[in-house]
């Protein structure tokens, strides 16, 4: 069996950190801790972020690796309004929330809620 | 207002901390769990364990027997368990068949004993063509496999995550486990690549 570690490769320049944002962090642990708590089973979690790499295909994205985090957050979205635990209203609602928050915390303190 | 909001994160990061916020806010996980899973595969998870088993089996037929049986069972013997409801099955290279494992349909993977997959793993171009055409994808790895060598693909799922044995390399009889674990690469337990030559790490 050969081997050549020099060899270019596309697989191997796709190479790069687990995360890269905290926000893909954030995203996994939730699956994860979805799926530890019982309240999202592997088997329904697996079809959902499937169909959601299926949809990323129809729509031409080149899936390249980079976005996987961002099929999970929608695919998570998804499944929070699909299970009625929450609906579209209430996750704009909060998106806002945060960002009003970021914008009129000032610099160095921590940002939360109000 | 222009200036001053350069902290603002991006969209989908305010999407992430609203989930986040939803999430704990209605009692489905909790913030502390959610600390230490990324804590967990940051600092304590990754292929270091999968390398452990594989070193492991290399020197101890009874262990490589166990671990070809039943590899939740003996990775968990060994401190490295899984979530609820996955099995791990390990596979083993021979001479006549190389195994190569991928998941066509997200990116199920032996997260216990390999940590997290690597970025090409969960991109389109290693999803299909892992199937369609398993020896070019090798070749890309600069893996070349003489041509009576059978290559095995294996696709996993939410319930069946597999571990790839790579072929102890030659010139390393005598080798301790700590000395031998050095060459188990993740690629190699992925199966895209073999085991390290010797030559590469320092005995």
């Amino acid at each position: 069996m050969a081997h050549s570690p020099n060899s270019d490769s596309g697989f191997r320049e796709m190479e790069g950190p687990a995360f890269r944002a905290p926000w893909e962090s954030q995203v996994f642990a939730l699956i994860c801790a979805l799926q530890d708590a019982g309240k999202l089973p592997p088997a329904e979690w697996s079809a959902t972020l499937g169909q959601e790499i299926r949809l990323a295909k129809e729509r031409g994205d080149p899936d390249l690796g980079d976005t996987y985090y961002l099929y999970c957050l929608t695919a998570l979205e998804k499944w929070l309004l699909r299970s009625k635990f929450a609906c579209r209203d209430e996750i704009s609602a909060r998106i806002a929330d945060w960002r009003t928050a970021y914008q009129t915390t000032p610099h160095g303190q921590p940002v939360e809620l109000r | 207002m222009t200036s001053d909001h350069s902290h603002l994160p991006s969209e989908t990061a305010l999407r992430a901390k609203a989930l986040e916020s939803l999430l704990v806010e209605k009692g489905l996980v909790k913030p502390e769990a959610l600390d230490a899973i990324v804590e967990t595969y940051q600092d304590k998870v990754g292929p270091q364990n999968g390398a452990h088993l594989v070193a492991l089996a290399w020197t101890d037929p009874e262990f490589r027997r166990r671990l070809l049986a039943d590899a939740s069972d003996t990775a968990a013997e060994m401190g490295y368990f899984g979530r609820q409801g996955e099995h791990l099955k390990a596979i083993e290279n021979t001479p006549e068949v190389h195994n190569l494992v991928v998941c066509t349909l997200c990116s199920c993977y032996p997260w216990t004993v390999l940590g997290l997959p690597p970025v090409w793993y969960k991109s389109a171009p290693y999803r299909s063509r892992a199937v369609s055409e398993p020896r070019s994808v090798l070749d890309e790895f600069g893996t070349e496999l003489p041509e009576n060598v059978t290559v095995r693909v294996w696709d996993s799922t939410s319930e069946m995550r597999y571990l790839v044995v790579p072929m102890r390399p030659a010139g390393t009889e005598g080798w301790s486990v700590e000395q031998l674990r050095k060459l188990v690469t993740r690629n190699s337990m992925i199966g895209v690549e073999p085991a390290l030559p010797p030559e590469q790490v320092a005995p």
